[in-house]
């Protein structure tokens, strides 16, 4: 191979380099990404844990949050588990995610029935990167609220609701996301 | 005078040649294309039956029926969705006949099931063409195919769409499984929020095949291959070489294999925490026969029981010279072989928090082959649909005598997510 040759091959070479990297530069770009970052609005209601906050609709308590791995956290979901009746979820989390139970106070503050879902819950990170309820339990009498998403008027009950997070999050927050206004609670 | 005309000659063979080589690597490159847009619906509407099967509750083919769609598909582009929620469509609670396996209808003595819990096959390449004919027999409908996915996809696919939003719930690849559980469990008809969320994930993915860039596409092509080869996706038939093997069909060649279908028979939902170990031990004798020590070990995490019936394949002509459960009681071995393979099949319990085993010791006909360099024994794991993933312990045991050349995947705590192939050479 020639002195222009090589110049040729190594220019050819650059130009895929620079078209690959710009590939792989655009791709990352645009990739969507499995997070969710939840900027929480300024007129939020917030709640340090074991107080209470209320929206419009709905007043609500963050009792406590726990590893679902601890024995009594665990006997704990299992017992409203079974009360619910609808489906056994497992506790054991998919690699490198653990589970949150959060116990939480809901009552309905209006004379009205109002609409609630705890797929509305969010565990918020100081980054505010959001992770979304997986499920909720709680008692026999309080679980056709759950399932058909309404509190009917003078509602009030613990909530046991589960969120899947990675292993090593700092979570910091609770918010309740569709009230109006939502309602942030704190897990200190 | 002589010379030119044969350089010519060699020349015009010369371009021949060239064209023909650049012929053979454009129709490789252009046939895959073409499948794809036929696929696709570029030469005429295409219509596919998609199959949403639960693998926290195992079924022969990958899961138990969750939901059943179907999708018409024109130039690339969804002109038609519809969704069949399996609890309350007419079209899922109608009976159609089982075409086996034997194993399965003998044990139960059953040859009608509901079309919702039809898919009691070794593999969905063996469900798919039925699930085709049975449709059209209950609705009059005619498709093209069937595609097959479990929610371990819907979260691959989740991770790659990101974040959708459906009747008001945001629901990503972490809350997805429990959300599709959710709906199919609730006492009441949730049929609506389920079909939303699987049509807004259908349009998204559709949408991000024909929209994406090259790369995403290219990202999204290897994340479907990657599903298909452990069997969270299937597409029957196969579309070209792009997704060859796609349909699920389990492939064993000549040579000693194991696959376990399991089925989980009491609506429990657990077989996300189960972990599931194979441990194989073959002893091959001079004549090339062996004698097998096959253990299937389940190890429930969750707080619930779970009845399973496993039924282990093995290579045709198998012996079964006992079967061993240390732990719980367990009803079976039931044997039933054809020209295929020998089917072991048990029904058992794994407790909360404990360890099922059940042991099948075999012998086998014939299962080394000769070749120049030696004597060469394989074994073939047929990963069953649906299952995360298993763990495998093998060991070959040579004959009396002879020297081991070569050994690839024989010992201890081999994790696996797709099929696994153990092979040894010795003289």
């Amino acid at each position: 191979m020639n002195r222009k040759q090589l110049i040729v091959a190594v220019i050819v070479i650059l130009l895929i380099v620079v078209a690959l990297t710009a590939s792989v530069g655009t791709f990352l770009a645009t990739a969507p990404t499995s997070e969710i970052t939840y900027n929480v609005p300024a007129s939020a209601v917030r709640a340090p844990l074991g107080t209470t906050a209320s929206s419009d609709t709905i007043s609500l308590r963050l009792n406590w949050v726990s590893d679902a791995s601890k024995p009594a956290t665990r006997d704990t979901w299992v017992k409203f588990n079974l009360e619910s009746r609808l489906y056994n979820m497992s506790l054991a989390p998919p690699p490198g995610e653990r589970y949150l139970v959060a116990n939480i106070t809901a009552t309905n503050v209006r004379p009205t029935d109002v609409h609630f879902s705890y797929t509305a819950f969010a565990v918020l990170t100081p980054t505010n990167t959001a992770y979304y309820a997986n499920y909720a339990v709680c008692n026999e009498n309080c679980s056709p609220a759950l399932e058909n998403r309404t509190l009917s008027a003078g509602f009030t009950s613990d909530l046991y609701v589960l969120f899947s997070v990675p292993e090593g999050t700092n979570a910091d927050n609770i918010v309740y996301t569709t009230s109006e206004p939502p309602i942030v609670m704190s897990l200190t | 005078m002589s010379m030119p005309c044969i350089e010519m000659h060699e020349s015009h063979t010369g371009r021949w040649i060239a064209l023909a080589v650049l012929g053979l690597v454009l129709a490789t490159l252009l046939f895959p294309v073409v499948d794809g847009l036929s696929a696709a619906g570029f030469f005429g509407d295409k219509t596919y039956l998609i199959i949403l099967q639960d693998n926290s509750e195992m079924r022969g083919t990958g899961g138990i029926i969750a939901l059943v769609g179907v999708v018409t598909i024109h130039n690339g582009h969804i002109t038609d969705l519809r969704y069949y929620y399996s609890h309350t469509s007419n079209e899922l609670q109608a009976d159609v006949y089982l075409d086996g396996p034997e194993s399965f209808t003998t044990f139960f003595n059953a040859d009608v099931a509901l079309l919702r819990d039809s898919n009691n096959q070794y593999d969905f390449a063996s469900f798919a063409p039925k699930v085709q004919s049975d449709w059209y027999t209950t609705t009059g409908q005619r498709v093209d195919g069937v595609i097959g996915l479990d929610f371990t996809a819907a979260e691959a696919i989740l991770n790659i769409t990101g974040p959708i939003t459906a009747s008001g719930d945001v629901i990503t690849s972490r809350n997805v499984f429990h959300r599709l559980e959710f709906y199919s469990n609730a006492t009441t008809d949730k049929s609506g929020p389920m079909a939303d969320m699987l049509s807004k994930l259908t349009y998204n993915t559709f949408a991000l095949i024909v929209d994406a860039s090259i790369p995403q596409k290219l990202a999204l092509y290897n994340a479907f291959r990657e599903l298909a080869n452990e069997k969270h996706l299937f597409i029957y038939p196969e579309v070209g070489p792009l997704l060859q093997n796609a349909d699920g069909q389990s492939r064993a060649p000549e040579a000693d294999f194991i696959s376990v279908v399991d089925t989980n028979l009491g609506n429990g939902k657990s077989d996300f925490s189960i972990e599931r170990t194979i441990d194989y031990g073959v002893q091959l004798l001079p004549d090339g026969s062996a004698v097998s020590n096959l253990t299937l070990t389940y190890t429930n995490a969750d707080w619930w029981a779970s009845n399973l019936f496993a039924e282990a394949l093995v290579p045709p002509g198998a012996k079964l010279l006992g079967a061993y459960n240390s732990t719980s009681p367990f009803r079976g071995p039931q044997v039933t072989n054809d020209e295929k393979l020998t089917a072991f099949s048990s029904k058992f319990v794994v407790q909360p928090y404990a360890t099922t085993r059940i042991t099948y010791l075999y012998t086998l006909p014939n299962r080394v082959y000769e070749s120049g360099i030696g004597s060469h024994y394989d074994l073939y794991v047929i990963k069953q649909g649906g299952i995360n993933r298993y763990i495998l312990n093998a060991s070959v045991k040579l004959p009396a005598g002879a020297k081991l050349i070569h050994a690839e995947n024989v010992g201890s705590n081999l994790t696996f997510t797709d099929d696994a192939h153990v092979s040894v050479v010795y003289t």
